[in-house]
């Protein structure tokens, strides 16, 4: 069954599977009972819901609130409801990383390129790209944002967590079975399985040989952050993709891949995030956190 | 950065941006919603699922010990046009057959009765409380409601209901209006219904304070013929109704609902098949002091205000229970005052059995012109009810529901309830009345089989 951008097929007895495309990922939503009709129209939900959070904040639509703060070249934009809370959000991200995630570090793809290729950015080309990153050269009082020209806001980080925590609670208003939300690798759900059983999630390794390791989820997120193909080997050493704003590189030692799952899967992304930024530390600061992890 | 726990602060600054989370979805009507709690049906709790319909059908089963009979199938449709606008329909039969206290005290001697319509008469034994066996009726009733968003966050509703039965007819129009303020947290409703009910009685309207028809003019009645006791063929009583409702998510787990209500009825509020019996205070027609002499027929005011306050809590426990308690508050101008409480306790041990114990209770003062008989030495006052209904009395409920859900999302439920009501006889009954039951205590049972279904 189909309709614009969705489908719905039938992925074991009982289980419906939607999908769609957003946000450059897969989007798939697992439907256990109900009808295919009410499948497709929960996927719609989804799959809308995505779509509308990838536009909003697109980098890439001259209309878009991002587009319009950083072209604003120094001047006052103010903002509204939703991306100042999305803003107070990063604000506090960058607070609790001192500085290592920040949304301003966007302007570092100018010199990175993750290919898989071996072609290392020069320390000049990273270097000339610091004094435009910042949240703390950023003026941020809501609902007004001043920001000094040359430097470029992005939700990329956050944004496809917030959307899939966001739709799963729009889907809800549609559809009274259980749901599971995957956003490529970004999952979530509000409750378990018809039968009281958790959802099972396996986790791909990232080498080929690897075991999948799976992850029980009955209510929250699960993220995933780290990439198989977002990487850049040298010299037998892997430069991942998640940068560090302070330095402009990849933190030394960053694992291949975490996977968190905590109470929504916005929390899990980040959490994910911030522990690609503590490299070798990343164990640490995971079981500091008291959350159920898998590192690669 | 910190390797101390940022999860604290982190998860707290996730949930400032996603709204707290919501409470983890169990069944439909484990949800606890601010919206959906001001609709207060269970029925009315599923999810909407546009285009849709959605039916469900329930049989109820009520018997009173040696009295009144009933069977009450429903068959409610829902249909979604998008998430939030919806048009349902509701229809319920009722048939009802036995026995009903017509208010006329007990005797020591059989009594006969005319029938209301004048047609024939029933008779009642010593000492039993006086039951109208003639009690039959089939009720039919009918009532739809649309509903739809008017902007974000408010909503509107419109219904329409019908009801007709052999000698009775109610037509309503009722519409409101819910407020969500506070990211969705909170509810603001207010409500406005309008019906006019009209009664047309077989054999016409009764006059009040007027001889049940048989009795003589030894024993003070003036009526000679049928006729002479019936005022008009048919009569008729406004209602309007006002609702002013407020429910709050107070956390994840819980909701709290308060609803104030105000009422008010004009024209005809008497039940022309209830009687008031006049006693012989002095043996005066020598059957004994304490007998009935005639018996009258009930006369009430024509107007009736009543206010009402009505507050509820609903919990939810160790994900998967909920516990829901309520009481309502109740008074009028007519001297009624009532306090309704209201337990229940949810109890979900596997996904898809669910036990519910219940709990009621009930008590109300007796209106200001209720008189279980009245005495011959005094001229009888404006007015007069001996209908238990308006009598100061108890009622507990005990009941026990059970809910299956099934894998393809359908219910069904089965609950059984007892309720048991009990009432003071009055203490200064002379003569052969002393001592006897005239307040009709009563038991009841009631089964409800309710199957729920959509596509």
């Amino acid at each position: 069954m189909q309709a614009a951008g969705v489908a719905v097929d039938e992925a074991a007895p009982g289980l419906w599977r939607g999908s769609f495309r957003a946000m450059a990922s897969p989007g798939e939503v697992l439907i256990e009972g109900g009808s295919q009709r009410r499948a497709l129209r929960t996927t719609q939900r989804v799959a809308a819901e995505a779509w509308r959070v990838e536009r909003k904040w697109s980098r890439y639509r001259e209309d878009s609130i991002v587009q319009r703060i950083n072209r604003a070249q120094s001047k006052d934009v103010r903002v509204d409801d939703e991306t100042a809370d999305m803003l107070d959000y990063a604000a506090e991200l960058w607070r609790l990383s001192a500085g290592r995630f920040d949304i301003t570090a966007g302007v570092l793809r100018r010199a990175w390129r993750f290919d898989g290729s071996d072609r290392l950015p020069e320390t000049r080309d990273v270097a000339e790209l610091m004094p435009a990153i910042g949240w703390q050269r950023v003026d941020w009082n809501r609902p007004r944002l001043c920001m000094p020209a040359g430097m470029e806001i992005d939700f990329g980080g956050i944004g496809k967590e917030y959307a899939v925590d966001r739709a799963l609670r729009l889907a809800r208003a549609q559809c009274d079975q259980p749901l599971l939300l995957n956003f490529g690798g970004d999952l979530a759900s509000d409750g378990p399985r018809i039968d009281g059983s958790a959802w099972q999630i396996g986790i791909s390794p990232v080498e080929p040989e690897g075991a999948t390791e799976r992850i029980a989820l009955r209510q929250g997120g699960v993220a995933t952050s780290g990439d198989a193909e977002r990487y850049l080997l040298r010299d037998g050493k892997r430069y991942g993709h998640v940068l560090d704003a302070t330095t402009g590189w990849p933190t030394p030692g960053a694992p291949r891949a975490v996977t968190v799952a905590a109470s929504s899967c916005t929390l899990a992304g980040m959490l994910a995030t911030l522990a690609m930024l503590e490299g070798d530390h990343a164990r640490a600061f995971l079981e500091a956190q008291q959350l159920r992890f898998l590192i690669q | 950065m910190t390797r101390t726990a940022i999860v604290a602060p982190l998860s707290a600054a996730t949930e400032r941006l996603l709204g707290a989370a919501p409470a983890p979805r169990r069944r439909k009507d484990a949800r606890l919603s601010a919206g959906a709690l001001v609709l207060g049906l269970p029925g009315m709790l599923q999810a909407a699922q546009p285009g849709d319909w959605e039916i469900d059908s329930a049989v109820l089963f009520y018997s009173e010990t040696d009295r009144v009979q009933a069977i009450e199938p429903v068959i409610a449709v829902r249909r979604y046009f998008d998430t939030d606008r919806f048009l349902s329909g509701k229809l319920v039969f009722d048939s009802l057959t036995g026995a009903s206290p017509n208010g006329a005290v007990p005797s020591s001697l059989p009594q006969t009765y005319t029938r209301a319509s004048g047609n024939g008469s029933y008779t009642v034994g010593s000492g039993e409380i006086p039951l109208d066996d003639t009690f039959r009726d089939t009720r039919v009733a009918l009532s739809s409601q649309w509903q739809q968003p008017l902007g974000s966050s408010l909503a509107g509703n419109l219904g329409f209901a019908a009801s007709q039965e052999y000698d009775y007819q109610s037509l309503a129009i009722d519409g409101g209006l819910s407020y969500d303020l506070a990211r969705n947290n909170a509810t603001l409703s207010i409500g406005m219904a309008y019906a006019t009910d009209s009664i047309e009685p077989e054999g016409g309207v009764p006059l009040e304070g007027s001889c049940l028809f048989g009795a003589s003019a030894s024993n003070g009645c003036t009526e000679s013929g049928f006729d002479e006791t019936r005022r008009t063929s048919s009569e008729s009583k406004d209602t309007l109704d006002l609702l002013l409702g407020y429910t709050q998510v107070l956390s994840p787990s819980t909701v709290a609902q308060l609803n104030l209500s105000l009422s008010r009825s004009d024209g005809y509020h008497n039940d022309p098949f209830k009687l008031v019996s006049v006693i012989d205070t002095d043996d005066s027609a020598g059957n004994g002091i304490g007998e009935p002499e005639r018996h009258l027929h009930e006369s009430r005011p024509q107007s009736r205000s009543k206010r009402g306050i009505f507050a509820r809590v609903k919990h939810m426990l160790f994900d998967r229970d909920v516990a829901d308690a309520s009481y309502r508050f109740q008074t009028d101008d007519w001297g009624l005052t009532s306090h309704t409480v209201d337990l229940r306790y949810r109890w979900a041990p596997w996904t898809r059995h669910a036990f519910t114990p219940h709990l009621r209770w009930y008590s109300q003062s007796a209106v200001d012109f209720y008189a279980p008989f009245l005495r011959d030495d005094a001229a009888p006052p404006t007015h007069f009810t001996a209908d238990y209904r308006q009598a100061s009395f108890e009622g507990i409920t005990v009941g026990l529901e059970y809910d299956h859900r099934t894998s393809s999302g359908r219910s069904i439920r089965i609950a059984l309830e007892h309720y048991s009501q009990d009432g003071e006889d009055p203490d200064n009954a002379p003569g052969q009345l002393r001592g006897r039951e005239i307040f009709p205590d009563m038991d009841a049972f009631m089964v409800r089989v309710n199957f729920d279904f959509g596509w």
